[in-house]
């Protein structure tokens, strides 16, 4: 691959043109993605076999491609042009399925390595396999033109139609065949007004014409070609005749052979067409490419999208789980239940609330004895964090689907995986993990805070296990400070007393240890739902242009425009 | 026969409207349509049988239609496409309103063959630069109770032929005809080649059991066959209530495929 980069060398920028485009990727699936992937793929084929070899050798054989509609007879046409079966015609559609190229015997070299239509193997003595482009050289057809017999345009055979659209993009002229009955189909026309978008040099052969409409026929297609832009069009018509040997009579084709023979002589005119298409061709790149380039802003704004929907549902979880774990709300229910049962109930706390001390020993009690209420406690704050982020999780996902669904691409990417509107199924078990780790890491805090001494008396007292609980709970009432509603519910039916829970959520230490505490909480939750986040965002990144290449497309296209 | 297809037709209503804001919006319109289209047919002359003639350009439908008709009603040219609006040829006592629902204007009354109850309708291309016949031979073809898809040994094979109607339409098998026209183009041999080769298409689409008549409306070979498959399709006046009966069919499929099941008992 030539990479040399001399400012005026056109080889070098269509190598980079091509390598960008190339490049690009357009696999979201967008309204204009479709046509410009094609587009995209058009571009770099016609790149590939026919700019990049007509520039580097402006002096090889003129390639005149024949193209048309299945049964059009362009099998006919090229055997009887050079005088014996070369390429196999038949009543069965679609006949052609490996193209034959046909060429004098010294213009061989210029077709038999890769240097045109590098993506076909090539074949000779008749054994054209699909896939490849059989070589046939003869000395019928004059030195410095081959002709290059090409499938058909409009078959149920798809992959014939791409071959053809590939053929006709690497000619350096066209020779279009179509018959009486099908002159005015709409897929031929297809293919001419690409021809004349493309500046593409173009002949029309109108075959099979019952001699007694010739006229009436004939003069209808020229004044559709005149309609249509293309009233320069040379048209040569061939009657409907009987086949001698498979081959057209000579009067039949006498006047595609005048024509051809005319131009074979003529160098110059052969000159002057190879320019006409290879200008043609270099004029029509600029306007592809910008439907390319459009493409691919649209690709990149959709990625944005998509990524900032998922980031924003994801951010919204994450407040929400805050949020709740704020507000409070987390002390009722089970958690509540547990708490109490920590705290105790009943005449022996009643008794005790006047002293300071009594969680102190309570909760040393419950240390030392090791009744089940604090581990149940401990269980009941897993289940309800986990409940909340799973919950949390359910909906951003949900939210998420739906905003993604909300346009094409999105709906695409949601169909390759399955079950993105929920959370995901490891989430819980994940969850309950982290929340585990979460409460370790209170104790680890609260064993390292007194070790270093700085911990209050009170707090110290109340042992590794009563702080860590303790600190737990506080990160659910411990907000905009203790209101009298949560002292309320923290202290529930035992009736304890303001003064005791005051003095111990209201410790500085306690306060400091539960921020500390619901931080790392979210730090963790954070983390969950990032890692739940991915599950779209990881569809959505192999997928995702790259940001620079528009403006590389259109360095590439300047960069050629200036070697010109 | 017709009261089978009325409790489908009636299930088929009930899934459409049950079906309204919770399946793909397309199918559930398109299910719709085939309600109200099939109620219309019904109420019309269900005795008649209605048979489009449906083809690419210059494949010999105006020909092969006046020579079924036995008259020069259809302008037949060299100029591609000739043909652009629908020409209907009528066998017997048709009822108008059958022929006002096929909006079909020009219309010609005719006699013999054993196919009273027959409307023979001439349809534009589908396959020229001319857009406008495209769509009249879509709705023309939706409305018919018999398709005879009219081919030539130069175009059996063309996409816009197969990818674009035949495939699609593989539901409707019972419901239409294949007629190679133009077979006196080529030599025996070959015709039955050309034969196999489009039975083979046709295999393709999904279209395995669908008769493939070789006719020349030029020199009127193969057309005793046609007059005969189509008169016996006329007498037993069942085509409407077959081609009905294949709609609901297909309308259930298409709900059914959206709603991930299949169709029970529709």
């Amino acid at each position: 691959m030539t990479t040399e980069a001399e400012p005026r060398d056109l080889t070098g920028a269509l190598v980079r043109l091509r390598d960008e485009l190339a490049g690009v990727q357009l696999e979201l699936e967008l309204p204009d993605a479709g046509s410009a992937r094609q587009t995209r793929d058009e571009l770099v084929g016609q790149i590939e076999d026919y700019l990049l070899p007509r520039v580097r050798q402006m002096d090889a054989p003129l390639l005149m491609v024949v193209g048309g509609s299945t049964g059009a007879g362009k099998s006919t046409l090229v055997n009887s042009l050079v005088g014996s079966s070369v390429s196999p015609a038949g009543v069965l559609r679609p006949t052609t399925r490996a193209p034959v190229l046909v060429c004098n015997p010294a213009d061989v070299h210029w077709f038999d390595d890769s240097r045109v239509l590098p993506g076909l193997a090539r074949t000779t003595g008749g054994a054209g396999a699909p896939g490849g482009l059989e070589l046939t050289p003869t000395p019928a057809l004059p030195a410095g033109l081959a002709l290059l017999d090409s499938p058909d345009i409009d078959s149920v055979v798809a992959s014939n139609r791409a071959l053809a659209g590939q053929l006709l993009a690497a000619a350096d002229s066209w020779l279009f065949v179509t018959t009486a009955a099908r002159y005015a189909d709409a897929v031929p026309w297809d293919l001419l007004h690409a021809a004349r978008d493309r500046g593409t040099a173009l002949s029309l052969v109108l075959n099979r014409v019952p001699p007694e409409a010739a006229g009436e026929v004939a003069d209808h297609l020229r004044q559709m070609l005149a309609d249509r832009g293309l009233g320069e069009t040379q048209l040569l018509v061939v009657p409907e005749t009987v086949l001698a040997d498979g081959l057209l009579p000579a009067e039949a084709l006498a006047p595609v052979r005048e024509w051809l023979d005319g131009l074979s002589a003529d160098a110059q005119a052969r000159a002057a067409l190879v320019g006409r298409t290879l200008t043609g061709a270099l004029d029509s790149l600029p306007p592809r490419v910008a439907v390319v380039r459009r493409a691919l802003e649209h690709s990149l704004g959709a990625v944005e999208e998509l990524h900032d929907a998922v980031e924003d549902v994801y951010a919204a979880a994450l407040a929400e789980v805050d949020e709740t774990v704020r507000s409070g709300s987390l002390l009722r229910g089970e958690v509540l239940g547990r708490w109490h049962e920590v705290v105790g109930t009943g005449d022996l706390m009643r008794a005790l609330e006047t002293r300071v001390g009594w969680l102190r020993d309570r909760v040393r009690a419950l240390v030392t004895g090791t009744p089940p209420a604090d581990v149940e406690l401990k269980t009941a704050v897993e289940t309800s964090i986990d409940a909340v982020v799973h919950a949390a999780a359910d909906r951003a996902a949900e939210r998420a689907a739906e905003r993604w669904s909300e346009q094409s691409a999105g709906r695409a990417l949601l169909t390759r995986a399955p079950r993105l509107d929920a959370a995901s199924p490891q989430l819980l078990e994940e969850t309950a993990d982290e929340v585990r780790a979460w409460q370790g890491f209170i104790f680890e805090l609260v064993r390292e805070e007194g070790a270093s001494k700085r911990t209050t008396a009170r707090l110290a007292s109340l042992g590794v296990n009563g702080a860590g609980l303790t600190v737990m709970l506080a990160v659910f009432v411990q907000t905009g400070g203790l209101t009298g509603a949560e002292i309320a519910v923290a202290g529930g039916t035992s009736a304890l007393g303001q003064r005791v829970l005051e003095a111990i959520f209201g410790d500085q230490a306690v306060r400091t240890l539960a921020a500390r505490a619901r931080d790392d909480l979210l730090a963790r939750v954070e983390r969950l739902l990032a890692r739940d986040a991915a599950r779209f965002t990881d569809l959505l990144t192999p997928l995702a242009p790259s940001a620079e290449s528009p403006e590389r497309l259109s360095r590439a296209l300047r960069e050629l425009e200036r070697a010109r | 026969m017709s009261d089978a297809l009325d409790r489908r037709l009636t299930a088929l209503a009930e899934a459409v409207e049950l079906a309204a804001g919770r399946l793909d919006p397309e199918r559930v319109e398109a299910a719709g349509a085939i309600v109200r289209r099939a109620g219309q047919r019904l109420g019309l002359d269900l005795e008649a049988t209605v048979v489009a003639l449906a083809g690419p350009t210059g494949a010999g439908k105006s020909s092969l239609f006046n020579a079924l008709a036995g008259a020069e009603l259809a302008q037949s040219g060299r100029r591609r496409p000739t043909t652009s609006t629908a020409t209907a040829a009528v066998w017997g006592d048709v009822g108008g309103a059958l022929l006002d629902w096929l909006e079909v204007p020009r219309r010609h009354g005719v006699d013999g063959g054993g196919l009273q109850g027959l409307v023979l309708l001439d349809l534009p291309d589908f396959d020229s630069v001319e857009e406008s016949h495209r769509l009249e031979v879509e709705r023309v073809i939706e409305l018919a109770d018999l398709v005879v898809w009219v081919v030539d040994p130069q175009k059996y094979a063309d996409a816009a032929l197969h990818d674009r109607y035949l495939r699609p339409l593989a539901a409707y098998g019972e419901t239409m005809l294949v007629a190679l026209n133009q077979a006196d183009l080529l030599e025996p041999a070959a015709l039955a080649s050309c034969r196999s080769d489009l039975q083979a298409l046709l295999r393709e689409d999904g279209l395995p059991r669908v008769p493939v008549l070789l006719v020349s409306a030029r020199t009127g070979e193969g057309l005793d066959e046609l007059r005969r498959a189509l008169a016996e399709r006329v007498a037993r006046r069942e085509a409407a209530v077959a081609r009905l009966g294949a709609d609901v069919s297909s309308a259930a499929a298409s709900l059914a495929a959206d709603c991930g099941g299949d169709a029970g008992g529709v």
